[in-house]
Parts: structure tokens; C-alpha cells; sequence
């Protein structure tokens, strides 16, 4: 018997009973839609993150100065470091052939007070500085620069402004570009009474949300070594992150060997992706099991189905034997029967699934701009392996489902089969 | 084929025309066939040890009262059932060893069936239907349904190729189940109690075709009846009771039927005392 006489016979049986088809579909349907959607959002954050990740390069590395739980806290409560970010240590990296570039980064504390001032006015400043080379987060907008550079320069001297802060300051959008190059006053409040005032020019505007005030490193260290009232700041308590773009991924390994021999706390990006990446596993799995239970169901569903006809069809199933029908070529028509249903509900769930990954995404955009979020991106993405996959699976759970009541129909002894009525 | 201690088969037909000069060909021989039911403590014993012979291109009818065994012999004959012991050949094959797939070859090649009830797929066409076989042995659907729609033009029905069987009378639908069981080009058609469902008037054109097919197209007839006048369209009519032939006659010439046995009427014994 040929494939094509199997698969039209199939499927003029399938059609049959349109109401039943349908309904044995639809459980089919809701799995594979189940099962799409989820995955679609695993693998769209998954996207998302890679392409964060890529932005920065895996060959890059993250130096942290080794801090001790225990120990003798100092003065303003900062826990003793046992290995320092020094200059000097600075100097070591940068001098190496396979570091492309190392960026230091000195960190602002929390409790410290800080205003801006400009034309009189003071508001309450919110420092925060971009960390060399962050990793922007999943569907996260990049802010854009609004008017003049995108970062302090690194002479010193200049700060990023946010336009939130100049909004409160009382300045228009459409004045922001005329404040680039202007002076402005940052006023520090020590807790022991004293303030200071350092003088910064406006190098850019930002529309970034979280920290209105960016200053660069050098800054930063003039900042802080008033703060603690330490000149030597830099010796004592060193840098609290440094940034090392090596040549290559290879060279990144062999970094992070060295650095770790120098007793110093490194982080790779390649082992924050291998982390995150499984960690996106165990949740595409378990969201992936939902629409997996929910495909046992329709199987079960499937084999009611496939048993039903089989009783209805008995007699059938006999002339078809007594006119020459092997028990395979029985078997294979009603496999072949449940298979697609299988596929039929499969190829109706991608289609839904996609949809409704279309909507969700649609939604999510629609709530993130109205609660102002700066976010962006597809969270769903349907890839054509996950539709084959879905396919493929789908019509396997209609084929496993379809063998119990094939078998029976196979074994009817055909003359008990013609005298069925 | 032959079985050692029975007598050569042709020599019950010595008086059988041409037949005495040339080796004779069988189409079925059954040779000692018995089949026992079981039904739950008791058993049936539906055949009692027939010895039969069909030639080829002969047209024999089987008759006998309800239980005689006639449907069970059709059946083995036609490779629906299996003996419980002795021999079937049917075309050069031995049925009772033979095997699930050799059995469904069988089905296929080398018989046809013709039911009292017709049998058709409902949802399927009457060429449709003749084509049904075909399909199974992997003929092209065009080149299978070209020779359907030969077979209903031979038959007699080319305006109702595309009809449903519910929309064709009784012996339409039985002419469409006719050209089914020709379809394949059997060695034999075997039918049991094709004008069962049938007026008189319409089971005798239904034998009428089938007396006709024997004649014109040499086909081998084996027909399972209960009805006198069905019976007398056959070359020998054997009679079975209780599972055993009781007799068997080569029947008188039917008037406007060309006779192959100008002997008329005669009685010969089947089987062995």
C-alpha cells in the first residue's frame, strides 16, 4: 500500500467525525500552546541576556578586592580589605601584552550627602557612575544622551547630569543643550560638620533614570579623600573594582589563572553566562513541564479517541481484511490517523502560541511605557527549531497514543470483525 | 498437491467431457477438512471431515440447511478461518499451515468476496469501493481506478460510478460488490448468499451476472446458498448437512445458459464412505 493511499485514507477518516477531531484537538492544542509560549519566553529572555553579555565581550574580567567579614571595621563602618586593588596592581595588569585595556572603578558610599547647585538653586544629587563596561539588563533601553558627551572625560573635571535632576532644577528640554559647558557646584556634607564644594562643567545630559550625577574616577578619588579625610586613600583602601578587557577568550583563562595566584578576587563573564544560562534551563524546563502535562492529558484523550473508532469501525476494519488488508497496513491507517491529529493540534498550538507570544509581548511594551519603564526588546521569540521541535513532538504524542488502539484494530479476527454490527 | 491416499482427483469426473482427456486443474481442493468451535465447556463441530473439489472455471454451489457447515468452508476457503485439521488448497496453496501474512497474500490474489449484506464502505463511491483492493497491493490510484471503472461499464453500471451506495438499490449495490471481487483478478470469487438481501426478481439477475462471468470470463464460482433457484444457475450443487456433503449433482442444463455438460443430471458421490 502506498504512503500517500494511507495518509488521503487517514485523513478522509480523521474527517469523518469533524466535532470529535476537533475536540481531541483542542487538548493537543492547549499543550503544544503551553509549551510554545513558555520556551518562546525562555528563549527570548535567554536572547536578550546573550546579546547584553555580548555587548560587553566574554573576554572581559572583573577584579574585586578581597573584604573581610570579621575584623576590625574602621571608622565609617567599612569592612577591612585583606587584598587591595592598589596602582600599583593597576600598573601590573595594564603592562600585560594580553590585556587590552584595564579601567579602574572607585565606588561612591552610600550614606554620602551630596547637592548640586546652579543659578542659585541646590538640589540633592544622587551620584552614581556608570561601572566600567556594565552589562545593560535584559530589555533594558540604553539611555540616550540628550546634549553633549555621553561621559565625563577622563581628565576629570566634567559631570554627566540626569534630566531628572535639571527637570527639578526648573529647566526646560528644550533649554538642556545650552547648559552643556556651564559650571556647576557640587556641595559635599560630611557628618562631622564640614562641607566642601568642588566645581565641575557640564559635559553631557543623560536621560537615565537611576544616578543624576555622574562623575569620572578621578573625580570620584578627590571626592572620597575628602570624605575620609584620607590623602592617601588610594593606599589604604585601594580600588573597588577594576575592568580587564583581555585580547582574546583564551587570554581571559590564562588572566583569570594569574590574577587568581595573586590572591585577588576575579570574576569572568563567560562563568556569570554559564551561570545564568542555567539557571534560564531550569526555568524553560519546568515551564516547558506545564504544557508537558498538559500533552499527557491530550494523549490520553487521543487514545479514547482512537478506541472509540476502532469499536465504531469494526466491521469496517473486516471488509477492509476480508478485501486484502494486511493487520499492518489496519495498524498503520490508524496510527497514522492519530499522528495527526497530533500534528494538526500541533501546528494549530504554534500558530496560537506564536500569537499569543505576539499579544503578551504586545502587553508587557504597552504596560512597561505606561508605568515609564525604559525597556524594550522581544520577550517572545518563536525560533524554527522550537516549531519543529513542537511539531515533531506533538505528532510523536499522537503516533505513542495511536499504537494501543491500532494494535487492537490490527488483531481483529476478520470474520468476528463482519459480523460486528 | 496430490494427497497419496486418495484417488487421482479427475476420477470422479471421467464422465465429464473433456475434462477425462487433459490433466485436471483444481482451483480448491479440501482434503479430510474439519473446524471445531469452541464455544466456552462445549465444543461444535461445524465441518466433519469434507472432501471437496472445485475445477477450474467450475461453478459450484453450496447448499444446506442453517448449521450445515456451508458458511465455514466458504470462509476457509477464502482465508477468513483456518481448519482444525486437514488440507486446504485453494490455487496451489495449502491454507491450514499457512501463516497470518500468507493468509492476507491470499485475501488479496486469489479470492473475492461476495457478501449476502454487500459490504460496501458507505462513505466510499461504487468505483471507489471496486477500487478498495487494489490499494492494497499499491496500485496507483488513477491505474486502480481506471480498472474499477472497466469493471462497472462491464456490470453494467457506468451512470452509477460516483453514486453512494445508499443512493443505489440492492442489486446495484450488489453488482458494485461483484466487480470488487473481480477487481483483483481472483483465481476464484466465493459468495455467500448474494441474493439473501434480495427480491427474487433481482437475485435472479444477480446470478444471472454471475453465471455470465463464469461463462464468458472462465471465472471460478464457489457460492454458499440456501435458495433452490441460486443454486440451480450452478455446474454441481453440493449439499451439506451436519458438516458432511450428503450429495452431490451436476445440475440440469438451465434453459438459454450454454451447458458445458450436456450429460445432464447426475449423481456422483463426494467424498469417500
Amino acid at each position: 500500500m502506498r504512503f500517500s493511499d494511507m495518509f488521503s485514507t487517514s485523513l478522509s477518516n480523521l474527517l469523518r467525525h469533524k466535532a470529535r477531531t476537533a475536540l481531541t484537538t483542542i487538548g493537543v492544542i492547549v499543550g503544544i500552546l503551553t509549551i510554545v509560549t513558555m520556551v518562546s519566553l525562555g528563549v527570548g529572555v535567554q536572547r536578550e541576556m546573550k546579546q547584553a553579555f555580548d555587548s560587553v565581550g566574554l573576554e572581559t574580567l572583573r577584579l574585586y578586592p578581597v573584604t573581610e567579614d570579621i575584623g576590625d571595621y574602621d571608622l565609617f563602618g567599612l569592612a577591612p580589605r585583606t587584598k587591595l586593588l592598589t596602582p600599583e596592581l593597576l600598573q601590573q595588569v595594564q603592562a600585560r601584552d594580553d590585556v587590552v585595556e584595564a579601567i579602574p572603578y572607585l565606588g561612591l558610599p552610600r550614606g554620602m550627602q551630596m547637592t548640586i547647585r546652579l543659578d542659585g538653586q541646590e538640589v540633592r544629587a544622587n551620584p552614581s557612575g556608570p561601572r566600567p563596561a556594565s552589562i545593560p539588563g535584559p530589555f533594558e533601553t540604553p539611555p540616550q544622551t540628550l546634549a553633549g558627551a555621553e561621559n565625563p572625560p577622563e581628565e576629570g573635571g566634567g559631570v554627566i547630569l540626569g534630566e531628572g535632576i535639571l527637570d527639578e532644577l526648573g529647566y526646560s528640554d528644550e533649554a538642556l543643550p545650552e547648559l552643556v559647558g556651564r559650571e556647576i557646584e557640587v556641595v559635599l556634607y560630611a557628618p562631622r560638620g564640614e562641607t566642601e564644594t568642588f566645581r565641575f562643567q557640564i559635559a553631557g545630559i543623560t536621560e537615565r533614570q537611576w544616578g543624576n550625577l555622574t562623575l569620572a574616577t578621578l573625580d570620584r578619588l578627590a571626592i572620597l579623600e575628602w570624605w575620609y579625610n584620607d590623602p592617601e586613600y588610594l593606599v589604604h583602601r585601594g580600588y573597588d573594582e577594576i575592568f580587564i578587557r583581555a585580547g582574546s577568550l583564551n587570554d581571559a583563562v590564562q588572566l583569570v589563572d594569574w590574577l587568581g595566584g595573586l590572591g585577588c578576587e576575579v570574576e569572568s563573564l563567560e562563568t556569570i553566562l554559564d551561570m545564568a544560562n542555567r539557571g534560564m534551563i531550569i526555568l524553560q524546563t519546568m515551564l516547558g513541564s506545564v504544557g508537558a502535562v498538559a500533552l499527557l492529558v491530550a494523549s490520553i484523550g487521543i487514545a479514547n479517541t482512537m478506541i472509540m473508532a476502532v469499536y465504531e469501525r469494526t466491521k469496517e476494519i473486516g471488509i477492509l481484511k476480508a478485501v486484502g488488508a494486511a493487520p499492518g497496513q489496519i495498524r498503520g491507517l490508524f496510527v497514522i490517523e492519530a499522528s495527526l491529529i497530533g500534528l494538526l493540534g500541533g501546528i494549530l498550538g504554534v500558530i496560537l502560541g506564536w500569537l499569543l507570544g505576539r499579544f503578551l509581548n504586545w502587553l508587557i511594551l504597552e504596560i512597561l511605557r505606561w508605568q515609564e519603564m525604559p525597556m524594550q526588546g522581544t520577550f517572545f521569540v518563536v525560533s524554527w527549531w522550537l516549531v519543529l521541535a513542537a511539531l515533531v513532538f506533538a505528532t510523536l504524542v499522537g503516533l505513542l497514543a495511536g499504537l494501543y488502539p491500532a494494535a487492537r484494530a490490527a488483531r481483529l479476527a476478520p470474520l468476528d470483525a463482519l459480523r460486528y454490527e | 498437491m496430490r494427497h497419496p491416499h486418495h484417488p487421482p482427483p479427475n476420477a470422479y469426473y471421467g464422465s465429464e467431457g473433456h475434462l477425462v482427456t487433459q490433466p485436471t486443474e483444481f482451483t480448491v481442493r479440501a482434503i479430510d477438512l474439519t473446524r471445531t468451535f469452541e464455544m466456552g465447556e462445549s465444543t461444535v463441530d461445524a465441518l466433519r471431515g469434507i472432501n471437496l473439489e472445485v475445477l477450474t472455471g467450475q461453478f459450484v454451489a453450496l447448499v444446506g440447511p442453517s448449521g450445515s457447515g456451508k458458511s465455514t468452508f466458504l470462509n476457509m476457503v477464502g482465508g477468513l478461518d483456518r481448519p482444525t485439521s486437514g488440507e486446504l488448497w485453494v490455487d496451489g496453496m495449502e491454507l491450514s499451515t499457512s501463516k497470518e501474512k500468507a493468509l492476507t497474500e491470499h485475501r488479496r490474489r486469489r479470492v473475492g468476496f461476495v457478501f449476502q449484506s454487500f459490504n460496501l464502505l458507505p462513505r466510499l463511491s461504487a468505483l471507489e469501493n471496486v477500487a478498495l483492493p487494489l490499494m492494497f497491493v499499491g496500485v496507483p490510484e488513477r491505474e486502480r481506478l481506471d480498472r474499477a471503472r472497466e469493471l462497472l461499464v462491464k456490470i453494467g453500471l457506468a451512470d452509477r460510478v460516483d453514486h453512494r451506495p445508499t443512493q443505489l438499490s440492492g442489486g446495484e449495490q450488489q453488482r458494485v460488490a461483484i466487480a470488487r471481487a473481480l477487481v483483483g483478478q481472483p483465481a476464484i470469487i466465493l459468495a455467500d448468499e448474494p441474493t439473501g438481501n434480495l427480491d427474487s426478481a433481482t437475485g435472479g439477475e444477480i446470478m444471472a451476472l454471475l453465471r455470465r462471468l463464469n461463462r464468458e470470463q472462465g471465472v471460478t464460482l464457489l457460492l454458499v446458498t440456501h435458495d433452490i433457484e441460486a443454486a440451480a444457475f450452478a455446474d454441481r450443487v453440493v449439499q451439506l448437512r451436519d458438516g458432511q456433503i450428503v450429495s452431490s449433482q451436476v445440475s440440469s442444463v438451465k434453459e438459454g445458459l450454454p451447458s458445458e455438460h450436456p450429460g445432464g443430471t447426475q449423481n456422483v458421490r463426494e467424498g469417500r464412505p
